[in-house]
């Protein structure tokens, strides 16, 4: 009961914040005249609660035309969710594949894989999709096939390039994580127990210390997720993909602003809450983690 | 602890940076920012063999946009505004997260639960997002011209960008300061009388240096990367000079030569002319790896381990050999002969 009213208090702040910023901008609007009404403010909260409250009733313009936000926004929420879960579920297991690979070496050989990676991680994201478009375009040029479709008409909707392209620097940056983890694992005594005893390598690192990694990889990933998020933003906008971002740019109206990001907001805070509960009932047997 | 100064990975971030600034502040001072533009391309008899935009050449090393002008010198003339822009925003980020954080972590332990639900918000809200969001009635040009000056833009610009993570930054910081207030030499000082303030002072702040300026790097680098993207969106730093003309309406511009207005709406023309658009992302790239190299080298020459290859076998020490002490034969004594 009381972890139930946990999660339901930080359910609640969360949300606040994110109204509380949601109402920012048309206060802000007063710096270009230098001055800050904070009336401006209250009248914003004010609108929003009361538009979160009667969400049936919020319409937004499209195409000249008054629609109504609710059943509209549904459908390219899904699909920036599927993006990004797509993404996200790419870029754990390429990372937890690397680094079960990477682990199998030596320590000399390691440093290196890992210095590579450090360098590649401060890549911005821009360059990373510029560069997969033009390959891909590259290899249409030269051999007349197209392996993925490089942006969006219209309606189409694309998955295969933006989802790699998501991945690529979350993978990166979860590597680079779980490599950490791992590396503390390794030296951990049961390790060595378990190698005293004849185990192979591989089967540790797979069996053993997989396990008891994975626990801190996922509860350190929410900074990953967050960084997917631009991202995602970013990728949409280059892509001419129609997902959840793009329709938040073109209503930039702090009501409809604010109940996108909390349509976005639900399923993920879902997503780690139920994790959280389950990896804190199935591994430790409702030990705490920190 | 090593000097930083001599750690090479901290050196090459540096110099990198450090070089950028200085070449950017002596072109502008000497040439007055003046870019050359290379319009038509003349063979040696005077014959017009090509025009703009030309792609890199010995001449202009990242090649001419579609106006002839050089993609190097407008690079290097927005070097100073960008960087010291992003320096800027990490500053203010530490200097307001700091303290608070501090605080945070010694005074309010108890409330930490209901912060940190809090602030976990900020951690769904995509960055970028948020900045064009606040940002774009700060910076757009409205019908009749900016109210504002250019200074007073990016100084609002940064602020505005510098506040937007600092609540993140002060959960970290705090959290990191209670880590470190229930070490035993903590607890120790405080039965010998100590006040929280000294505690903060002599022992907290000294731990927690290396952490800080790490989150210092990181934020700069991240900095960098909501630049580019708001490039990108064409809100660009100092303010978006837009074109009210009704018949022939010039694209947004930026009012100075930094990257993000470099970057524009110029991403459409990648698969013509690609060294436009990749101009001002090499450069973003170039000085987010410096940076990075900045803090690796920190890290390695303040703690003697890796920030990023963490737990390593580490260098190996240099024991300071002793002088060998041979013993003689006279050295030695009988004392008391058996008989």
């Amino acid at each position: 009961m009381r972890k139930v009213l946990d999660v339901a208090i930080r359910f609640v702040l969360s949300c606040t914040g994110i109204i509380l910023i949601g109402a920012l901008p048309p206060f802000l609007a007063g710096l270009q005249r230098k001055t800050l009404d904070w009336g401006i403010y209250w009248a914003s909260l004010k609108e929003i609660v009361y538009s979160i409250v009667h969400v049936q009733d919020v319409t937004y313009m499209y195409l000249q035309t008054e629609k109504p936000l609710f059943p509209f926004m549904l459908e390219p929420v899904m699909y920036s969710l599927s993006v990004m879960l797509g993404a996200f579920v790419l870029a754990c297991t390429a990372a937890l594949l690397m680094t079960i690979i990477t682990i199998l070496f030596n320590y000399r050989v390691r440093r290196f894989i890992k210095i590579i990676f450090y360098i590649f991680e401060s890549i911005p994201d821009i360059l990373i999709i510029f560069i997969a478009q033009l390959s891909v375009i590259f290899i249409f040029q030269k051999s007349g096939i197209l392996l993925m479709d490089i942006a969006a008409l219209d309606k189409q909707k694309i998955y295969l390039l933006p989802i790699v392209c998501l991945s690529i620097l979350p993978t990166v940056q979860l590597f680079r994580l779980s490599m950490i983890v791992f590396e503390e694992e390794l030296n951990k005594d049961y390790v060595l127990l378990a190698r005293s005893i004849g185990l192979k390598k591989l089967f540790i690192v797979i069996v053993h210390i997989f396990r008891n990694a994975v626990i801190s990889v996922f509860f350190q990933s929410k900074k990953t997720v967050w960084f997917m998020l631009s991202n995602l933003f970013i990728l949409e906008y280059l892509f001419n993909m129609g997902g959840v971002t793009l329709f938040m740019m073109e209503s930039l109206n702090p009501k409809i602003f604010t109940i996108t990001l909390i349509a976005f907001f639900i399923p993920i805070f879902i997503f780690y809450t139920v994790g959280e509960w389950l990896i804190k009932r199935k591994i430790t047997g409702g030990e705490s983690i920190s | 602890m090593k000097s930083v100064w001599k750690n090479p990975f901290f050196l090459i971030g540096f110099i990198f940076i450090a070089g950028v600034l200085i070449a950017s502040f002596i072109y502008s001072g000497i040439t007055n920012d003046h870019i050359p533009k290379y319009r038509f391309i003349y063979d040696d008899n005077g014959k017009i063999i090509g025009g703009s935009p030309q792609p890199p050449s010995w001449k202009s090393p990242f090649g001419t946009d579609k106006g002839g002008y050089d993609m190097f010198a407008k690079a290097i003339v927005g070097a100073k505004y960008t960087i010291l822009s992003a320096l800027a925003v990490g500053v203010v980020r530490m200097v307001l997260a700091v303290p608070i954080g501090l605080f945070l972590g010694v005074f309010l332990r108890r409330k930490k639960k209901y912060i940190n639900g809090f602030v976990d918000s900020f951690h769904y809200i995509p960055l970028t997002i948020l900045a064009v969001y606040l940002l774009r009635p700060i910076l757009l040009e409205p019908q009749g011209g900016f109210t504002t000056t250019i200074f007073e833009r990016i100084a609002m610009e940064v602020v505005i960008l510098a506040i937007l993570t600092v609540p993140i930054i002060v959960v970290v910081i705090g959290n990191e300061t209670g880590r470190v207030a229930e070490q035993e030499f903590v607890l120790c000082s405080k039965t010998l009388g100590a006040g929280k303030l000294r505690i903060i002072r002599k022992h907290i702040f000294p731990a927690l240096r290396e952490k800080i300026f790490v989150i210092f790097g990181q934020q700069m680098m991240q900095t960098l990367i909501v630049f580019s993207h708001l490039g990108l969106l064409q809100i660009f730093l100092g303010g978006t000079h837009i074109s009210y003309d009704p018949w022939m309406p010039d694209p947004p511009q930026s009012i100075t030569y930094e990257w993000s207005g470099l970057i524009g709406n110029t991403y459409k023309l990648l698969q013509w002319i690609p060294w436009v658009p990749l101009t001002p992302i090499i450069c973003f790239a170039l000085t987010m790896i410096a940076v990075s190299f900045m803090i690796e080298g920190y890290v390695q020459a303040t703690t003697g381990y890796s920030h990023y290859f963490k737990k390593g076998k580490g260098k190996k020490q240099k024991v300071k050999e002793l002088p060998k002490l041979e013993p003689s034969p006279e050295e030695f004594h009988l004392y008391q002969k058996s008989s």
